[in-house]
């Protein structure tokens, strides 16, 4: 399904605006990543386009539906969010966690059904986690537990997934098979925004790229990975020199004038 | 899922209720008491040769067992559910001000002589202050996800609704009986519970049970974090509204019965997650069981140790007290 904004905008109360007028698709089938630099509002823009905090312009739909009139069970069966962080205040092992996405369709009076926990063990397959299924999410690596927390969107049959820096905190080897877990989920028919912080690797593997300028303004670009995360406009925004090496972004920092 | 724990907490349950008829001063045999006990469950009139024992058991010591165990519950599911709203391990009524702020609402109420209105108006006050305590911790820690944030609001609230409880004590000292009152009210007892008293219990602490168990799959994913809860359909709002009203009123039900009893709601939820995990759908009834058999315990054992008269909040803080600053140590410093 797809994400769309419609001349969304976040901004710090009686602050600046951090995004303006944003008109956002996030497709199925394709990888759409959010760049900016630090503190130009990629966490606070996710959080207004999943509800968690109020849009302060602008509107959200979910396949033309608006988000804001939607039922909250309906809405999370439809769109699903990893924050950045998710402090676990009990020591869950993987399937109790993973069932909480769940949470959506369990009855406030009966327990879960077979479909329940068929959709569980699926989202636990599609992930590749079925053999931590009885672990201690505590005793989990980091990639690990990157997986498991997408099982626990998965399992809320949601097609349009909305991460918050799903890479952050992994080595190299568990970005990069994090991020060929993307590509798949978008290759079954799911719409995946994510927020990202590595720019090469944004650039080649998203599909589609928003780019926050933190000009004060909400300036932002959005169209296709390739041409938004280019050097001359990622150098302007992120104030470092950048050239294209191949396929490849190289930085380096602006000699400071003597 | 087998539900062995949920078979073991009521088993020591009902060998507590069985233990509490024949402790006490006063001999009485067991078999003696289940006699009387299943003659006036029939139905039936007392015997008239054992007037003096038939009431001992049938209108002092069932009530009371039955008080006990009803506050116990009543305290069990409000600390499982302060914690799962509040997600913090640590948070409980007593340890958060909520109990105190109760006590200080069902003070005023005696002093007024409010509570010669009717047996509920105390239990309803010390609602109406559990509640007051809750909803102001929730407004001061909006956004507060430290742990020790939560605790030393809870403090300061505790702090602020004790003085204002001593001050009504003090502006009545010129009234002994009042003053005594409120005093004997304050340390908290099972003495001279009734059957009265345990209607007035029983009914808000059901309430209060259907209530949490109600919310069991949004405390659940609430665990998660707000952002995520809200992903998975929680209507957070509302989420805070129902359960501020089932603590406010467990809370109250149970501190109008017997004074403030701290530590039960903290120490109770912890052992039921050892033995049953997270989950609330299990936890709240466990809770509940283990919180009845708990304080039961507390009144058994006591009373049958010595004739003097403890209040039972005093043996809960004295145990209590010291597992809280257990979990603290393990908890406190990971957890913030």
């Amino acid at each position: 399904m797809t994400l769309a904004t419609h001349g969304a905008g976040v901004r710090i109360p009686d602050g600046p605006w951090l995004v303006a007028d944003l008109d956002l698709q996030a497709k199925p089938g394709r990888v759409t990543v959010v760049v900016g630099p630090n503190g130009s509002g990629k966490t606070t823009l996710l959080r207004g386009l999943v509800g968690a905090r109020p849009l302060d312009a602008g509107t959200v739909t979910i396949d033309g539906h608006a988000m804001a009139r939607m039922p909250p069970r309906e809405r999370a069966r439809r769109l699903a969010y990893l924050p950045q962080s998710t402090p676990l205040v009990h020591d869950l092992d993987v399937r109790e966690l993973v069932s909480l996405g769940r949470a959506p369709y369990l009855s406030r009076i009966a327990g879960p059904r077979d479909a329940d926990r068929a959709a569980v063990d699926h989202a636990l397959a599609a992930v590749g986690a079925r053999d931590l299924a009885d672990r201690r999410v505590a005793t989990l690596s980091g990639g690990e537990r990157q997986r498991v927390m997408i099982a626990r969107m998965l399992a809320t049959g949601a097609t349009t997934l909305v991460m918050d820096e799903p890479t952050a905190a992994l080595d190299i080897a568990h970005v990069l098979s994090l991020l060929a877990l993307l590509r798949r989920l978008a290759d079954q028919g799911h719409a995946v925004l994510a927020a990202l912080h590595d720019l090469d690797l944004a650039r080649r593997h998203g599909d589609d790229a928003l780019c926050l300028l933190a000009d004060g303004k909400g300036g932002h670009r959005f169209g296709g990975a390739t041409e938004v995360l280019r050097p001359d406009e990622l150098a302007d925004v992120f104030g470092v020199d950048v050239t294209l090496d191949g396929d490849a972004l190289r930085f380096a920092l602006r000699p400071t004038d003597p | 899922m087998t539900h062995r724990a949920e078979l073991a907490a009521a088993l020591v349950l009902v060998a507590l209720l069985l233990a509490a008829l024949v402790v006490g001063p006063g001999d009485v045999s067991l078999s003696t008491a289940l006699e009387i006990v299943v003659r006036r469950l029939g139905g039936g009139a007392p015997d008239p040769t054992a007037l003096t024992l038939d009431a001992l058991v049938w209108d002092l010591r069932v009530p009371r067992a039955l008080c006990a165990a009803v506050v116990g519950a009543a305290l069990g599911i409000a600390g499982a559910v302060t914690q799962g709203l509040l997600r913090n391990p640590l948070a409980e009524p007593g340890v958060l001000g909520i109990s105190a702020g109760a006590a200080t609402f069902a003070v005023f109420g005696f002093a007024l002589g409010l509570d010669a209105m009717g047996l509920w108006v105390t239990p309803g006050l010390a609602a109406i202050g559990a509640a007051v305590s809750l909803a102001l911790l929730l407004w001061i820690c909006a956004d507060a996800s430290r742990v020790a944030t939560v605790l030393l609001t809870g403090i300061a609230l505790a702090s602020v609704a004790g003085a204002i409880t001593t001050l009504m004590l003090a502006l009545s000292s010129e009234r002994w009986d009042l003053g005594l009152k409120i005093v004997r009210w304050l340390m908290g007892s099972f003495e001279g519970r009734s059957w009265a008293h345990l209607g007035a219990a029983l009914v808000p602490t059901l309430v209060g049970l259907v209530a949490a168990l109600w919310l069991r799959v949004d405390l659940d994913a609430l665990s998660l974090g707000h952002d995520t809860a809200h992903s998975l359909g929680v209507q957070l709002p509302r989420l805070r509204r129902v359960a501020l009203g089932t603590i406010a009123l467990l809370v109250g039900t149970a501190t109008a019965l017997c004074g403030v009893i701290g530590f039960v709601g903290l120490v109770v939820p912890h052992i039921v997650r050892l033995a049953a995990g997270p989950g609330h759908g299990r936890l709240l009834p466990l809770s509940a069981l283990a919180g009845a058999a708990g304080l039961l315990a507390v009144d058994v054992l006591t009373r049958a140790v010595t004739s003097v008269v403890i209040p039972p909040g005093v043996v809960t803080a004295l145990v209590g007290g010291p597992v809280l600053v257990w979990l603290l140590r393990r908890h406190g410093e990971g957890a913030t």
